[in-house]
């Protein structure tokens, strides 16, 4: 064990020792716990499966409830944490809830956020997230002074990272106290500002809407079998009418994303992505001549083939609404060569070319549809409630590779 | 006039199109670039009534009163564009029920009809372009791909109408889904402006527990068809084959329209003369110039 490691766990351990007396050492189990949990945390390689991340993921609730009590006993007592340490063991914990997330959750301890599964257009599963998410936040909010946390860069890069991760995986309920801390720590960032833009933006979304509301905007939550509609029974998510607070109708979810949108390039106008968002929100709000606007000004800087597919997209059904069909036909088939094997500008081209009786270019365009397999079909419309430019992945790999101060 | 509602326009050497095989023609499709066709259902306590005459219908576009020219009835052949829903949700036994549920659909094609089969989830994928040749679509059933977590029900809608049509027969689009749409990149406003445009009629096979998606009410509403709801995957190639004997049984209504708007949405109302049946057909049909 490396030195430094060493002086870490016999500080924090002597700290303890100090603070509640011999007694508090003697509770071997919550000692060797915590001791566990800061070699972890040290021995941990940013990003790897590793032991530590294993051993941690291991545990239960009252485990890491145990060694977060600990830790703020002797925070309480006035003394402070490492802050990098600190950095470094909330980066810990977001490595083990991605590398143990599931395709309906986590299998790891659960956290306090209840999770509504939507799964094509359906409720279909209640859990609970994971208390990693929370112990990362809550480990940061120890950094000293205080008052640093919102100029700490290496607390804005966490959330950054996390948040795209979250955003990804459609991760909606974890994402709201997410984003509400982060945002409170800095809110004139343009990255985060997006983030939570794209959020109310995925609220207003059918597939979320539909499985939240009926059609005429009475509350749904029913989940098929029992079991699962006994979980949600114990959640906040209750199927006796509780409307989820956090979600509201599209065009309520439309309105505060284009807030958003707003703010991000208030704070970086160059943030592309935000005015291609906001260009889509626009248009969903019937807005399409501002939606044009926001689309040609976005393209008219280069861009990541990406957002430049995004934008053609959008650019081409703004115009396709407003009744400019040519400029239409012209940003859908810019779009398709970026990405020939998608389907949606070629489902765009076909409709415009058979409304206007051309039926033979009709068929035509319909012939990316026989390629069958969607391996070979990637359609990045698929993704773009997912998805930011960077990518989660990468913006993972800034935090994972950061030398944390 | 630039017709959009029942033209009949030759296709192209298309590849979606160059595997449909000439049917036999019948001679109530004639393919002249002014005329409106509209499939009409008529029935007397839910059962078809068949024997109809030209004189026995009325038929107002836009107000104003047209005369019928042709009437067809059982004998012109149809295209057929089964589209499946095969979404994350529908996997495992149910799918293979799906197949043995468009097998017996195929069963019940005759000589001359053609029919295509797509899938969606997120990708729309063509399984068998518009053919007579029913082995090909057979074949395309074995393992019809496509499937994934969502559902683009608007894409595939337009889709299979686009592919319904022909200047040859009439042209029916099944859609199975049990879900609402939730990755379509077509808004479901201008398919169904589409579907004004278009001759197809659309039948929506709802398995949803919960309400159907109001976008397939619209669309089947829109073109002359209607929703069935099918609780059970076991009953549903019984709930394929009632809808093709059902369309079958539809007249075919043909006329040129006098004294109308060149453009805009035409509403067309079909009544019987001196009866009380029950009459269905589309609302309506959309002229953009």
């Amino acid at each position: 064990m490396h030195t430094r490691v060493r002086f870490i766990i016999g500080g924090l351990v002597a700290l303890i020792a100090l603070r509640f007396g011999a007694s508090a050492l003697q509770d071997s189990s919550a000692d060797r716990r915590l001791q566990a949990w800061i070699v972890a945390v040290n021995e941990h390689v940013p990003g790897e499966r590793d032991l530590a991340v294993t051993t941690v993921a291991l545990w239960s609730r009252k485990d890491l409830d145990d060694v977060l009590a600990r830790l703020k006993r002797v925070l309480d007592s006035g003394h402070t944490l490492n802050n990098a340490f600190l950095k470094k063991a909330a980066r810990l914990h977001a490595d083990v809830a991605i590398a143990y997330k599931t395709e309906h959750g986590y299998a790891l301890p659960p956290g306090d956020q209840p999770t509504l599964a939507i799964f094509d257009g359906q409720p279909v599963f209640a859990s609970t997230g994971t208390v990693h998410w929370s112990a990362g936040r809550q480990l940061l909010e120890w950094i000293r002074p205080a008052s640093s946390l919102g100029q700490d860069d290496d607390v804005r890069l966490w959330y950054r990272a996390t948040t795209a991760f979250l955003q990804e995986h459609n991760e909606f309920y974890e994402l709201e106290p997410h984003l509400a801390r982060a945002l409170t720590l800095f809110p004139k960032d343009a990255f985060l500002l997006l983030a939570a833009g794209s959020l109310h933006e995925g609220y207003a979304e059918d597939r979320v809407q539909h499985a939240f509301f009926q059609s005429d905007g009475t509350v749904r939550i029913t989940l098929p079998g029992r079991t699962l509609a006994g979980a949600v029974a114990t959640s906040a998510l209750s199927p006796a009418s509780t409307r989820p607070s956090s979600i509201r109708s599209a065009s309520t979810e439309r309105q505060e994303a284009e807030r958003l949108f707003r703010e991000a390039l208030a704070a970086d106008p160059s943030l592309a992505e935000a005015r291609i968002r906001l260009g889509h929100v626009l248009a969903a709000r019937q807005r399409d001549k501002e939606a044009v606007l926001e689309l040609q000004a976005a393209l008219h800087a280069p861009l990541p083939a990406l957002l430049e597919y995004y934008a053609l997209l959008f650019l081409g059904r703004s115009k396709q609404s407003l009744d400019q069909r040519e400029e239409a036909v012209a940003a859908f088939e810019e779009a398709a060569k970026i990405y020939p094997s998608a389907q949606s500008p070629h489902l765009a081209l076909s409709q415009l070319a058979g409304d206007s009786g051309n039926h033979s270019k009709a068929l035509k365009e319909l012939e990316v549809l026989t390629q069958p397999s969607t391996m070979t079909r990637d359609d990045p419309w698929w993704r773009y409630n997912r998805i930011h430019v960077p990518d989660a992945a990468a913006q993972l790999t800034r935090l994972r590779t950061a030398s944390l101060q | 006039m630039k017709f959009l509602a029942g033209v009949l326009t030759t296709l192209s050497c298309l590849t979606l199109s160059a595997s449909r095989l000439p049917g036999p023609q019948t001679p109530v499709f004639v393919s002249k670039v002014d005329t409106v066709r509209v499939d009409v259902m008529v029935t007397d306590r839910g059962q078809p009534v068949p024997g109809l005459q030209p004189k026995d219908f009325t038929v107002t576009d836009a107000g104003v009163r047209q005369a019928v020219d042709i009437v067809a009835f059982e004998d012109a052949p149809l295209n057929v564009v089964l589209a499946l829903d095969v979404s994350g949700s529908v996997q495992g036994e149910r799918l293979t029920q799906l197949r043995e549920a468009a097998e017996t659909l195929l069963d019940r094609l005759k000589a001359g009809d053609t029919v295509g089969l797509m899938t969606f989830g997120s990708a729309v994928v063509v399984q068998a372009a518009p053919t007579n040749d029913i082995s090909r679509v057979r074949a395309a059933l074995i393992a019809p791909g496509g499937g994934d977590d969502e559902t683009a029900l608007v894409d595939a809608s337009y889709s299979a109408m686009a592919l319904s049509r022909s200047d040859d027969g009439r042209a029916l689009v099944i859609v199975l889904t049990d879900g609402t749409d939730t990755a379509s990149f077509l808004r479901p406003s201008d398919v169904l402006d589409s579907a004004k445009r278009a001759d197809a009629v659309v039948y929506g096979v709802s398995s949803t527990q919960r309400d159907e998606p109001a976008f397939l009410h619209d669309l089947c509403e829109f073109t002359g068809g209607r929703i069935v709801r099918e609780a059970s995957v076991r009953t549903l190639g019984q709930t394929f084959v009632r809808i093709l004997e059902e369309f079958r049984h539809r007249y075919v209504l043909s006329y040129t329209p006098r004294g109308v708007p060149k453009r805009g949405w035409h509403p067309i109302k079909v009544g019987i003369v001196g009866r009380r049946l029950t009459v269905t057909a589309r609302p309506g049909y959309l002229l953009s110039q």
